[in-house]
């Protein structure tokens, strides 16, 4: 499987030559995408104003490209659409893969941590109760709530489940609390992020292993210089109280230095095993 | 108009009254239309309506749910359904079932509740076979059916407002345009009935009541005509009246001063036994002629009185006894003349008093006794009895066994001057004796009647009040009556002088003789010479000593230089008075320092009215005697004035 999609990202490389070209050619221009994990709306309200400061701070300019889903946001990235992009860690690993980007910022404060749930008044205790069971998932890639649970689920315990993708954090805790779906893959943040009659009616069996937060990454094609005067830019934003703030809103709490080492680990965690390439 | 009817006016409504009341009805009938009927059934169009719009949108809301619900990405729909229940006002809760039944939304308890405003719609999501969910929505249009029913509240008060101001003013209207003219109208009447005429008129401001205050201006003016000339023409009968009364009073005085002579010189001729029986004979006619003109004045003047309403009578408790004795006593002679016998029946003690002018009372039984002696027949007979009336009254009945009279002349007999006209030619009388009894008897509060039949007999009856009397005051009624004040005296026995045939001479002869050793000395004022012989005569014959003048002025300077017992004065004389006279001589007293200095003064004249004697009174004489008197009469108003002085 990894050399499959070792292949298909090479065969990327070589298909895609005009559109790896671009970003060079216009070294001071850059095409940011951003994971779509919330509404469009959201995403560019928090990322524009951050964007401009970056612009203001760099002289480049940022251009801020949407995909309407995750996965058209997956086919973009290992297209190499995008000189800058925020993804989350497993996305990193498949983006350097692909196209070679490497990360320059993560959040340093919290790192993801994928959480099991059941309806609250469940008898289900533990994971292994939930053996052949139905299981709802924001989507297959989703790290923590989908891709490192089904991995773990499978690897760690042994189980095997029917994945039910339902798009969002939110529907897969409707769809337990509503007890259409067993149990539910997700993120304690977004969990937290729910109304509480809602968080009251479910509750966590099980937690995965910790996984370093979401990076921006760079496409190799941008200079080394580059990638730290962007790098560097960003810190100083986030120095600044309105920077903080406004780094706050993607989430991103304590902006960090990022190596990719810190991602590559996944790796050895199967992952690629339960990776849904499109 | 009775008081029961000014009651039941008092209590109708007024046109103030009665709009307001039509108005508060209407209002009402209006307020109950639009709460009972209007407000209702807008309440109800409206909840169909909005029932309506809201499955239509929950129709809509359908597909757009399919998705999610049948890819389970729950978080669209529940974004989508909070997202419309925020937006819409009248969405209160919405539940989604899927296809087994399953509530998918809300998360929470669904209430099945319903509040009375609150409806609930149901809209399919998909149709069967493929029937993807259900969806149910709470609907709640309290706040639309607010707003919609705020115009009908709004076209509710403006119709309120609009019907009361039309209301209102037509009230005023009527109250300016015709109760505040009928109020007027009704107080100018008042005031017209006060006598009133120019109390100002409403103005009218509608034709209707224009014609009635028109009309009533009119009829007011019209009024006032009639009684200004009502006026005039009472207060000419009073002239006339007055004029009548003068004559009356002229004619006595004329009549009486030669009568006077014929009766006074009369009764001194009779008086001297000298005379030859015819001479006798001849006198006594004479002095009987007098007597009846006497009658005759007396009794016209009487009338005129009654019919000027000027004749009054005291009312008193009056012991019948007593009166019927002095009445059998006056008439017995009379009756012996015509061979008639005259009885009291026994009174009984129950009926014994009545309320009744004692002199008048006498005259009026005298008329009657006399009526009953006169027509009569030989050895007839004359009861007088005396029973309790009907409603606490006393009937006195004169009885008689005379020749009676048909039932057509009973409607007569009391008429002036009417006669029986089978009688009239043999018995004397002026025929206006029972009419002037019948009129005395309705001043004392009661009534005369008479049954008679043709040649059985008639009887009279007078019904007077009873008195309540105890013994003990009947006996001072009895001497109240015998002691009435000496002017009184001749009026008494004007009555009954016709029923004695020769009354003065009996009386004369017994009344002079205690009085002859007196030789007391009269001044004597008198203007007419004929009436100053008769005087002197007469008073020397009763034994007095006697001064003539002719007028007051003379009488005044011989008061002053000689000392006289009594003054008899004439009260029509020239240059000074009778009255002028006495009030200069009781001023002349009361101007002496001796007190108790008093000139007994008896005024005499022929002026027999009332008036004249009371303010024969009021000037200060002792007694007043009316001309013509008897000697008798004379000599007894003489005794009375000089004993009083003595005492004094």
């Amino acid at each position: 499987m990894f050399d499959r999609l070792t292949n298909l990202a090479g065969l990327i490389a070589f298909a895609t030559p005009l559109s790896l070209s671009v970003p060079v050619i216009a070294a001071d221009n850059y095409i940011v995408g951003v994971v779509p994990q919330f509404a469009t709306q959201i995403i560019s309200s928090t990322w524009e104003p951050l964007l401009e400061e970056l612009a203001a701070k760099t002289g480049d300019t940022f251009e801020l490209v949407i995909e309407t889903d995750i996965t058209q946001f997956e086919v973009a990235f290992e297209r190499g659409d995008y000189d800058i992009a925020y993804m989350n860690p497993w996305h990193a690993v498949i983006a350097f893969e692909t196209q070679g980007y490497v990360p320059i910022v993560k959040d340093g404060a919290n790192s993801l941590k994928g959480i099991l749930i059941v309806k609250a008044d469940s008898e289900i205790s533990e994971v292994s109760q939930l053996d052949n069971a139905e299981i709802a998932f924001p989507s297959p890639n989703a790290l923590s709530a989908s891709l490192l649970m089904r991995t773990e689920l499978a690897t760690l315990h042994g189980l095997t489940v029917t994945p039910l993708y339902v798009r969002t954090h939110p529907s897969v805790y409707l769809n337990v609390a509503l007890g259409k779906s067993l149990a539910g893959g997700g993120v304690l943040r977004t969990l937290r992020a729910q109304p509480q009659s809602l968080q009251d009616q479910v509750k966590i069996i099980y937690e995965t292993r910790e996984v370093s937060p979401h990076p921006i990454v760079a496409h190799p094609s941008i200079s080394l210089e580059a990638r730290l005067k962007i790098a560097n830019a960003l810190l100083e934003i986030a120095a600044e109280p309105e920077g903080a703030a406004l780094f706050a809103g993607i989430p991103m709490q304590q902006p960090t230095s990022a190596k990719l080492e810190e991602y590559l680990a996944l790796r050895d965690w199967r992952l690629r095993e339960f990776y849904v390439a499109n | 108009m009775s008081p029961t009817n000014k009651e039941r006016i008092k209590w109708r409504p007024t046109l103030l009254q009665i709009s307001t009341a039509i108005c508060v009805i209407f209002s009402l009938l209006v307020a109950m239309l639009m709460v009972l009927f209007v407000i209702p059934q807008q309440i109800s169009i409206v909840e169909t309506r909005l029932d309506n719009a809201a499955r239509q949108s929950l129709v809509r809301l359908g597909p757009s749910v399919a998705d999610p619900i049948l890819t389970r990405q729950y978080e669209f729909l529940y974004d989508q359904l909070n997202k419309q229940i925020e937006n819409d006002d009248t969405w209160v809760r919405l539940q989604v079932l899927d296809a087994k039944g399953q509530k998918i939304y809300p998360l929470g308890e669904w209430d099945t509740v319903l509040t009375p405003n609150q409806h609930i719609v149901f809209a399919d999501i998909g149709s069967a076979p493929n029937l993807i969910g259900r969806l149910a929505l709470v609907v709640d249009h309290e706040f639309a059916i607010g707003e919609s029913l705020q115009l009908t509240y709004f076209l509710i008060a403006a119709l309120f407002l609009i019907t009361a101001f039309t209301l209102i003013s037509v009230v005023l209207f009527l109250q300016a345009a015709i109760s505040r003219p009928v109020i007027g109208l009704t107080s100018a009447f008042k005031l017209m009935a006060k006598g009133d005429f120019d109390y100002a008129l409403p103005q009218a401001r509608s034709r209707e009541v224009a014609y009635l205050v028109q009309e009533f201006s009119r009829f007011r003016r019209r009024t006032f005509g009639y009684q200004a000339s009502l006026i005039r023409l009472k207060e000419d009968a009073e002239q006339a009246n007055e004029a009548k009364s003068r004559f009356m009073s002229r004619m006595s005085h004329e009549l009486r001063t030669p009568l006077n002579s014929v009766l006074g010189f009369s009764e001194l001729a009779l008086n001297e036994s000298k005379l030859a029986p015819e001479q006798r004979r001849q006198l006594e006619a004479i002095h009987q002629s007098g007597h009846h003109l006497l009658d005759l004045v007396n009794e016209i003047l009487d009338l005129s009185r009654l019919e000027s309403d000027t004749l009054e009578v005291t009312l008193e408790p009056v012991y019948l006894p007593d009166i019927l004795d002095q009445c059998h006593s006056m008439t017995t002679p009379f009756a012996a003349s015509h061979k008639v016998s005259l009885t009291v029946l026994p009174i009984d003690p129950s009926v014994c008093c009545v309320l009744a002018d004692p002199l008048r009372l006498k005259q009026v039984l005298i008329n009657l006794l006399s009526n009953a002696i006169k027509y009569n027949q030989d050895n007839g007979r004359v009861y007088v009895e005396v029973e309790a009336g009907a409603s606490n009254t006393v009937c006195i009945r004169v009885r008689d066994t005379g020749i009676g009279f048909t039932q057509q002349e009973t409607a007569q007999i009391f008429a002036p001057f009417e006669r029986l006209s089978k009688s009239a030619a043999t018995v004397d009388g002026t025929g206006i004796g029972l009419s002037i009894s019948k009129r005395l008897v309705e001043l004392m509060n009661g009534s005369i009647d008479v049954h008679s039949v043709e040649g059985v007999g008639s009887e009279f009856s007078i019904s007077l009040r009873a008195a309540e009397v105890s013994a003990s005051e009947s006996d001072k009624i009895l001497d109240a009556a015998c002691c009435k004040p000496i002017h009184h005296l001749n009026e008494a026995t004007e009555a009954d002088t016709e029923l004695q045939p020769d009354p003065d001479l009996s009386r004369a002869q017994s009344d002079i003789q205690p009085v002859l050793a007196t030789n007391l000395h009269i001044l004597v004022a008198e203007d007419n010479e004929i009436n100053q012989l008769l005087f002197q005569t007469q008073l020397e014959s009763l034994g007095y000593r006697c001064t003539l003048v002719g007028d007051g002025l003379e009488a005044l300077s011989a008061l002053e230089n000689t000392q006289y017992d009594l003054l008899l004065t004439d009260i029509s004389m020239p240059n000074l008075g009778g009255l002028e006279l006495t009030k200069k001589i009781r001023s002349g007293e009361s101007a002496l320092k001796e007190k108790g200095v008093h000139m007994p003064i008896v005024a005499c004249s022929a002026n027999a009215m009332n008036d004249d004697q009371a303010s024969g009174i009021d000037a200060g004489v002792d007694a007043y005697l009316t001309k013509p008197f008897q000697k008798a009469q004379l000599a007894d108003v003489l005794r009375s004035a000089l004993s009083a002085k003595q005492s004094a």
